[in-house]
């Protein structure tokens, strides 16, 4: 065996064996170019019997293609893991050849008699042992190499061959592999397609609810690189959104998303791999076939074996941008140098300064083609040399951030949570020490002044650690200006945009949660809120809609308020359709803002017609949940015929929380201040139980459920007479309630902490907060613990003396001290 | 054939769902799941299966990373491995076979496909 030879095979027959091939493979050393050659040579000829159509192609292709690789690097001789990489992909083709009766004849006689498939696999047990390992050794070294040369290996493994001999414009086209479902003559696009009959309703459903979260991900990460287009990670997330919902649409047989699918992942494989570049352009038709893709699937959820599917608006059109790779390329190139144009032109600012007339600046420009235009403007005297220079400067100015970027530093986010979190620690250790009875009781006056001190340069590190996690909402923001402009016109309305305190900070984790809501107001403004251009003549409003979209800072809170002068909500419609929707019975007693909130609710949406720009399968309950899970509130002001005014009222991070300090008991809790509505001391004809659901307080009107936190908690030794306690008030306007406490205390900024992953997720508390005097305060998840505190009501009293919880290895554990 | 034990590792849900309708059609049921690379090799340590079936395109660790590392563990080197993915490209197979697996399956697939496949890699 290890004298093997392809001479000796029968060749000039072309009847080379794999087996021949595979032998030669381990018999040998080094291989010099001859050998290469001939050995190409052998591959090629069993490839081109084998034949395209034949499963072994693939694999012998390969092969050769992993030769000449190995060959063009100038290797000398066949390093052990292409050797075994060889092998495998030989052993395959063997194996499909082998499978494949018309295919035999390849298969020299003699070898066949020997079982081919033991002796195609490359053994290396002919060598000894030792020699084996170290190999092995080298091998495994040379995998890391290969690891660590290349950060993201999946996408060296669709980049196409640099070195495969294309023209160059072939690289920037998407040449669609072969792809079984491909029907190359028709336009997907316009295709009919039905249902398959055997479709499985389970792994459907399954598939939908799948794909949508793939799809809602995808959304985001795009959205992350409107900011950082480099974000390879995101790209990823992208990719592998579409390839995922390929795979399982081509299980299901839904062949209109695989094909969309399909062709999706190939562009974005493109810039992933580097050999387009990600620009609007892309990002455009990316977001359009996510909202295409949620379409398809929205119509396939509903089907029922067989039936027809209908084609969603804009696949067509998707499909017919999508094939023309060219053009898009083009179009992208086209954004990309009006992006670099973005700076102004010098002779723009040499007539905004006045220096020249416009007149002039053109007659100069287009005279003096071959100077620049600062020179030609001097040499002709249109404009003094100090005059451009200050002008060239101004320029340099405004093109000036993208040239700063050197001065700045890149941190890891998870290592600035950590000195945020390390700061919070040390504002509360520094708290501890300058309440300590020997400093504030002492008469050590110098003690004192010194521990005052060090407290003011802690606060100082915490303000500035915190203002490291923020960033302006500008990013967010100008992406609006985007949607708006796109939004516009889809609908065929004239809108405008304008931004207002775009420079305010927010915690960086709170801008991609943000930007959902937003992107779905927004949306709805222009789709549901500006009026068609001939309605707006018609009330004497202007053709060109408004919308205002601001950011205040108020305190620890940020306010973003997006006005439109649109129509206006109309109560009476929303009533209408409310009742309808058995959302309420009657709008008897709510006021104005009460009705307006009703569009929060689930199900409820005013406009009959779902259009492809707001109704994306989702409602304005998605941006009441989005805002709620932040900690914020929303607030509708809305005058039929001006306009609608939606204020978000957002912390400006979620890392400090600011809260009610309650006592009960012994026990110290803390309450999200922006939870509570009001506190108040109830008096004794207040009071009232309702058979069924509990105690109950009548205020203004209303009859709330009155919890009580010492129960809930199982709190001893706290007041437990009802007009003797306070009454929280929490929850929004349609599901408050109230806890009953002992007292309040004060109000502070607390740094919110997870409790420990040995407890696990404590039901009705969001964490916990180390206060002033080192006790532990929790902080309350008001909306969970009035959901918990209902539920059990009506199953039955809450009667524990503690919450107990099962840890990770199933013991209980007490998480409430007593 | 029957008696196999599978594991599979693939990050979406519906995939191992079908992936794990289209075994049981060939009489597999003994799979174990896993949702990406790390996952994975936590199952390994915990029990050697007879095959690994593994999706290219994971999040945390990918299915070439998830190959390299079994591949760089000698309790692990003999371990059939098929990858189901799709595959397009002369260099994407070699990727595959650099990394150590076995063979590659390209989605989506029949149940006797995924069969013959699994004869294939197994030699059983």
């Amino acid at each position: 065996m290890s004298t093997h030879d392809l001479n000796n095979s029968d060749s000039k027959n072309n009847n080379v064996s794999l087996n021949d091939i595979a032998e030669f493979l381990i018999s040998r050393d080094e291989i010099d170019s001859a050998e290469f050659e001939q050995l190409k040579g052998y591959l090629s000829v069993v490839r081109e019997k084998a034949g395209e159509d034949s499963p072994a192609f693939t694999y012998l292709d390969s092969a050769c293609e992993l030769i000449a690789m190995a060959e063009k690097e100038g290797e000398k001789k066949l390093d052990y893991q292409t050797v075994e990489v060889l092998g495998r992909l030989i052993e395959n083709a063997s194996y499909e050849l082998d499978d494949d009766e018309t295919d035999a004849e390849y298969i020299d006689t003699k070898d066949k008699t020997e079982s081919s498939e033991t002796e195609v696999e490359i053994d290396l047990s002919p060598e000894s042992e030792t020699e084996s390992e170290e190999r092995e050794a080298i091998a495994s070294e040379e995998k890391q190499d290969d690891a660590e040369a290349s950060s993201s290996p999946d996408a060296e493994a669709v980049a196409p061959a640099a070195d495969e001999s294309k023209p160059d414009s072939e690289i920037a086209t998407f040449d669609i592999p072969d792809f079984p479902e491909e029907t190359p003559d028709s336009n997907p696009g316009e295709k009919v397609c039905s249902m398959p009959d055997d479709i499985d309703a389970d792994f459907l459903s399954e598939f939908a609810t799948e794909s949508e979260e793939y799809l809602e991900q995808a959304e985001a990460s795009l959205l992350t690189l409107e900011t950082d287009p480099k974000d390879d990670e995101a790209i990823n997330s992208i990719f592998r959104a579409f390839h995922t919902i390929k795979g399982t649409s081509g299980f299901l047989g839904l062949t209109q998303i695989t094909e969309l699918a399909h062709v999706v992942e190939s562009m974005l494989g493109r810039v992933r791999d580097g050999s387009i570049k990600y620009t609007e352009v892309y990002a455009d038709v990316a977001l359009q076939s996510i909202d295409v893709m949620k379409s398809l699937t929205e119509i396939a959820k509903v089907g029922s074996p067989g039936q027809e599917l209908a084609t969603p608006a804009g696949l067509a059109d998707l499909h017919e941008r999508l094939s023309h790779p060219d053009e898009l390329e083009a179009d992208s190139q086209a954004f990309e140098s009006d992006a670099v144009d973005a700076a102004p032109r010098l002779g723009d600012i040499i007539v905004a300064e006045n220096i020249a007339t416009r007149e002039q600046v053109e007659d100069v420009a287009s005279t003096q083609a071959e100077d620049k235009l600062g020179i030609a403007l001097v040499k002709s005297k249109t404009a003094k040399a100090t005059e451009v220079v200050q002008a060239l400067r101004t320029q340099t100015k405004i093109a000036g951030p993208a040239q700063t970027a050197s001065s700045t530093l890149r941190v890891r986010t998870d290592r600035l949570d950590l000195l945020i979190e390390t700061v919070g620690e040390l504002v509360i250790a520094q708290s501890m020490v300058s309440q300590d009875e020997t400093v504030c009781l002492g008469d050590n006056h110098k003690l004192l002044k010194k521990v005052g001190h060090s407290g003011k340069i802690v606060r100082e590190l915490q303000d500035l650690s915190m203002s490291m996690r923020m960033v302006p909402l500008k990013a967010t923001f100008q992406k609006m200006a985007r949607l708006v402009r796109d939004a516009a016109q889809k609908s065929g309305k004239s809108v405008q945009l304008i931004t207002q305190g775009e420079d305010e900070e927010i915690d960086r984790n709170m801008v991609d949660v943000i930007s959902d809501p937003l992107v779905h107001m927004i949306r709805n403004a222009v789709d549901h809120g500006i009026e068609a251009p001939e309605h707006r003549s018609e009330t004497n409003k202007p053709a060109l809609g408004t919308i205002r979209l601001s950011a205040l800072r108020a305190g620890s809170n940020v306010l973003i308020k997006i006005e439109d002068d649109g129509a206006g909500l109309r109560r009476e419609r929303i009533v209408k359709k409310a009742i309808e929707k058995g959302l309420i019975e009657t709008d008897k007693g709510m006021t104005d803002s009460e009705v307006f909130e009703l569009i929060f609710r689930p199900g409820f949406s005013t406009v009959e017609n779902v259009t492809d720009l707001s109704g994306r399968g989702v409602g304005m309950d998605v941006v009441k949940r989005g805002v709620d899970a932040l900690g914020g509130r929303i607030n509708i002001v809305s005058e039929v015929g001006k306009g609608t005014e939606f204020t978000m009222q957002l912390p400006l991070t979620m890392a400090i929380t600011d809260g009610m300090l309650v006592k009960v008991g012994k026990e110290h809790f803390i309450i999200p201040t922006i939870n509570i509505n009001r506190s108040f001391r109830p008096k004794a004809d207040q009071i009232s139980t309702v058979a069924g659901r509990g105690e109950m307080v009548l205020l203004h009107g209303r009859v709330i459920p009155v919890y009580r936190l010492y129960e809930i908690f199982g709190v001893k030794g706290a007041i437990e007479d009802m007009t003797d306690s306070l009454l929280v008030i929490v929850g929004d306007e349609k599901t408050p309630c109230a806890f009953m406490v002992d007292e309040l205390l004060n109000q502070q900024q607390v740094v919110a902490k997870p409790i420990g992953d040995g407890l696990g997720k404590v039901p009705g508390v969001s964490g916990g907060a180390i206060l002033g005097d080192g006790h532990v305060g929790l902080i309350l998840d008001t909306i969970e613990l009035a959901t918990m505190a209902r539920q059990s009501f009506r199953t039955t009293k809450i009667k524990q003396s503690s919450i107990s919880i099962k840890d990770s290895n199933g013991q209980k554990t007490e998480t409430v001290k007593q | 054939m029957e008696n196999l034990k599978v594991l599979l590792v693939d990050d979406s849900g519906a995939m191992q769902k079908m992936i794990k309708m289209a075994l049981s059609k060939i009489g597999i049921e003994g799979v174990a799941t896993a949702l990406n690379g790390v996952e994975g090799m936590e199952n390994l340590k915990e029990s050697i299966p007879d095959l690994i079936l593994c999706d290219w395109n994971m999040p945390e660790m990918n299915g070439y990373q998830f190959v390299t590392a079994v591949r760089a563990d000698s309790n692990f080197k003999k371990i059939p491995i098929l990858m189901l993915t799709t595959v397009n490209t002369k260099d994407e197979v070699i990727q595959i076979m650099k990394a150590g697996a076995n063979d590659f399956l390209n989605k989506p697939f029949t149940p006797d496909a995924l069969k013959d496949k699994i004869i294939k890699v197994t030699k059983g």
